[in-house]
């Protein structure tokens, strides 16, 4: 089921949060909003809903043995095991062929698995994991309710793509009191039709230019690379900010708070910034259950570099088994890298606000930024890396510099719009959210941002994109 | 409280407002087909709902059947006909099946008895499905709120049970109902997610009863030899070629595609005549088809002559002066169209039974016998 289905909208979501604000007792919201979450999930595949069941179920085990012992092997167990489904699923045929490709193993022993990726399992497998690492770290207390654990997992809102809740923020809530203020209420709604908004007139309405883009394998003039790049930019941003904006928008109607996933990242003048905007908890669970486990930046720069470029590269790799997710991993290493050994040898005061160049450092370093991220998105949308290398050549040497077709045009329109407008629609998702709006303001809002989609939105809905990861 | 059930009621306020507003004045401003030309054929249709004879087809029939021609040929008969004609460009005969049963559901063509469908003798024909393959010219059509009021958006859109419910749900309010000819108003073209349809066909003349009128290829030849160069351009040497032999046994074949033609028109009330559209033999011959237009002719002869349905085939079109009677490589020029449009009226009338030309006069109560 998808937030922007009208199955969704219309039938699932007025019906649960019915059912759940109806129900008399806490422990009745609990098994409701369980329920709902997991015929939202199933809705899609219920074959798969065992598994999800399966894998919260060996956190579950895990961080209880976690919790009574100061040993890591609870931990091991949840890595082999989580990570392990993580593979068979989404990695197998992946390594299989490269292993092929490297001649390790013959043509006719290759793993050739045909079924289907269950819906957001990189996201479930690291929430479940960042808990059971919670726990043994004593950063949260193991919950010895099963049922806890799975709503703390299965919530629908942030179930498939994020944001990846930490146990200590999102348990709590889940296990209630659930309270929720018409005003609150009324902000959630508002901020679920921002994000609608956000998917329907600026991601699904670029989409199909962008895919007709990146369907020519090659050919493509300077100008088309150009608009693939900074469309999928737009399209991409457009999607997952969206979808992270719905998802707050719909925790807040049950009364829970999820964190705001995106902080304007385009605006960022440096990588590093860059990700500490976007798609923030990705962002801080990589840090925190991986950068900082392989050495951080506290022991030597080698091993910081080191541990920039494979944090980033298993970064790309959770984003999807192929090549181009990996060079885009590590573009952003390398990125990230050479951002920290600057650091390392200029003076600080070239970053202080006071320094008589600092504008013009800001612009250059935005320039930079935009131009290594939209090199990224091309890598990442990409099919092939010999379609990435043909567009990215045309990018920078394409000697036809070619027309403005209105692809381009709607394109470079849709593009711009949602740059001059990110400003507002992040400064209104934090006023809501912080219940700096009144009801009726909100109510207002939501109201003519419904009318807005209906009008302005792309004839036709597409999937998310990260609903694939 | 009270702040808010006033916000909901301006809310409600402000809607009431739109969809008033959008009710008055939507398509004086905005596109209603996404086609200028149809937007104009449409407008002329519903100026007098007296129609008792409807031509339909594709660009062959809109540009070379003049209704002028037909009515004065039923006129002659001491016949009151009123012939109108809604072919649409790009909309072959394999469209009409879907798109009729609508159509005649319109209150200006409520009166119409006769279905008159010109057919491409050397083309394949299809019964098209739930979903389509949308071209350029069609997509834009029927996907605009002219399609949508025929319920035909479907075909060039996929959607799932629950977008299609709430579409339903909700579709009594013009905001969501036609929300793409809403955002033609308030875009720049250029930005539109379906461009309008602009022809840049060489009008002759105004449209006259839905009929549209074109230059001869006499009026600027070199423009003509450029334009069959860029047409057939656009083939692959694969599509010169006959047509395979089964594909017309098939369409006229029981339970084909013509049968279901008929039945369809037969189920609205109406009587179906065909008619082979006039194209010009350059077409023909460029393809290597004239051998399949004569026995495409004869298979549809016996479909009809089996059916009794009239099928007035005037043959290939092997005028003494092409350049004056086409306009270009496919269609009927203004000129060409008056003297093919006198022809095959005359044809139409003696081929209708007493039954239909009485039920022509049912048809409009001033029409006199």
């Amino acid at each position: 089921m998808l937030f922007d289905s009208f199955v969704f909208s219309g039938i699932f979501l007025p019906l649960s949060l019915a059912l759940f604000w109806l129900s008399p007792s806490n422990r009745l919201k609990q098994l409701v909003l369980l329920f709902t979450s997991l015929l939202f999930y199933g809705y899609w595949n219920v074959a798969y809903v065992p598994l999800l069941i399966g894998m919260v179920f060996v956190a579950w085990i895990c961080a209880r043995q976690a919790g009574s012992t100061s040993s890591t092997w609870p931990v091991w167990l949840a890595s082999t095991c989580l990570l392990g489904i993580l593979f068979v699923f989404k990695y197998m045929n992946f390594f299989g062929h490269a292993f092929v490709d490297m001649r390790l193993i013959s043509p006719d022993n290759e793993p050739n698995l045909h079924f289907a990726l269950p819906l957001g399992i990189s996201f479930i497998t690291f929430q479940s994991l960042g808990y059971v690492i919670d726990v043994h770290r004593k950063d949260t207390s193991a919950e010895p309710r099963f049922t806890v654990v799975l709503l703390f997992k299965a919530f629908y809102p942030q179930l498939i793509a994020g944001p990846i809740c930490r146990a200590r923020q999102l348990m709590p809530q889940v296990m209630g009191p659930f309270r929720c203020t018409r005003a609150q209420f009324l902000a959630g709604l508002a901020i679920f039709t921002i994000g609608l908004f956000l998917k329907f007139v600026f991601a699904d309405g670029i989409a199909s230019h962008v895919d007709a883009l990146f369907l020519r394998p090659s050919g493509h003039t300077r100008l088309e690379s150009w608009a693939a790049a900074y469309g999928f930019g737009c399209q991409i941003y457009a999607d997952f900010w969206g979808y992270s904006t719905m998802a707050v928008g719909l925790a807040y109607m049950y009364g829970i708070e999820l964190p705001i996933n995106f902080h304007l990242p385009y605006l960022s003048d440096s990588i590093r910034e860059f990700w500490r905007r976007w798609h923030v908890t990705l962002s801080q669970w990589l840090r925190d259950y991986l950068y900082k486990p392989l050495g951080g930046s506290r022991r030597g720069q080698t091993r910081t570099v080191c541990a920039l470029l494979v944090t980033m590269l298993l970064g790309g790799l959770w984003h999807g088994a192929n090549y181009t997710f990996m060079l885009w991993g590590l573009l952003h290493g390398a990125a990230l890298s050479v951002e920290h050994l600057l650091r390392e040898i200029r003076p600080d005061d070239t970053t202080a606000a006071s320094h008589p160049f600092n504008g013009l450092i800001r612009i250059a370093g935005w320039c930079y930024t935009m131009l290594v991220v939209c090199i990224g998105w091309i890598l990442f949308r990409a099919t092939d890396i010999g379609q990435a290398l043909s567009i990215t050549e045309s990018f920078f040497f394409g000697k036809d510099f070619g027309i403005a077709t209105p692809a381009v045009m709607q394109i470079t329109f849709l593009t711009m719009a949602l740059f001059l407008l990110q400003i507002p629609i992040h400064t209104a998702i934090r006023v809501l959210a912080e219940g700096k709006m009144s009801e009726e303001w909100s109510f207002a809002c939501a109201f003519s941002l419904l009318l807005g989609t209906i009008v302005l939105g792309a004839p036709q809905t597409r999937p998310f994109i990260y609903f694939q990861f | 409280m009270p702040r808010l059930i006033v916000s909901i009621l301006l809310c409600i306020g402000l809607l009431a407002t739109i969809e008033s507003g959008l009710r008055t004045a939507l398509f004086h401003h905005a596109s209603y087909s996404n086609s200028e030309s149809i937007d104009a054929q449409l407008a002329e249709r519903d100026a007098s709902p007296h129609w008792n004879i409807l031509l339909v087809g594709d660009s062959e029939t809109r540009w070379g059947i003049h209704p002028q021609e037909i009515d004065e040929a039923f006129r002659r008969a001491d016949v009151e006909a009123h012939a109108f004609n809604h072919a649409f460009d790009g909309f072959g005969a394999s469209w009409w099946p879907v798109l009729l049963p609508p159509l005649l559901q319109h209150p200006s063509l409520e009166h119409v008895k006769i279905v008159a469908l010109g057919v491409q003798m050397i083309d394949a024909h299809q019964v098209i499905g739930q979903r389509a393959q949308c071209g350029a010219l069609q997509e834009p059509v029927l996907t605009s709120a002219f399609g949508e009021d025929l319920g035909l958006r479907a075909l060039c859109r996929s959607e799932s049970w629950d977008t299609a419910l709430g579409n339903r749900l909700f579709s009594w309010l013009w905001t969501v109902r036609y929300a793409s000819a809403i955002k033609s108003l308030l875009l720049p073209t250029p930005l539109l997610p379906q461009t309008p349809l602009r022809f840049n066909s060489r009008k002759s003349g105004e449209p006259f009863h839905g009929f549209e009128p074109h230059y001869a290829i006499a009026h600027d030849r070199g423009s003509y030899a450029e334009e069959f160069r860029r047409w057939k351009a656009q083939y692959n040497e694969r599509d010169f070629q006959p047509l395979a032999a089964e594909i017309w046994m098939s369409l006229t074949s029981a339970g084909g595609f013509f049968d279901r033609l008929l039945n369809t028109v037969n189920r609205e009330g109406r009587e179906l005549v065909l008619f082979a559209a006039p194209t010009n033999p350059v077409v023909i011959d460029t393809f290597g088809r004239r051998a399949d237009y004569e026995t495409n002719s004869f298979l549809l002869r016996q479909w009809a002559v089996a059916r009794r349905v009239p099928f007035l085939d005037l043959g290939i079109q092997d005028v003494g002066s092409p350049d004056s009677y086409f306009s270009d490589m496919r269609h009927l020029s203004g000129e060409g169209a008056r003297l093919f449009s006198r022809q095959l009226g005359k044809a139409l009338v003696h081929s209708l039974s007493s039954p239909t030309i009485e039920l022509l006069a049912e048809a409009n109560p001033s029409v006199r016998q």
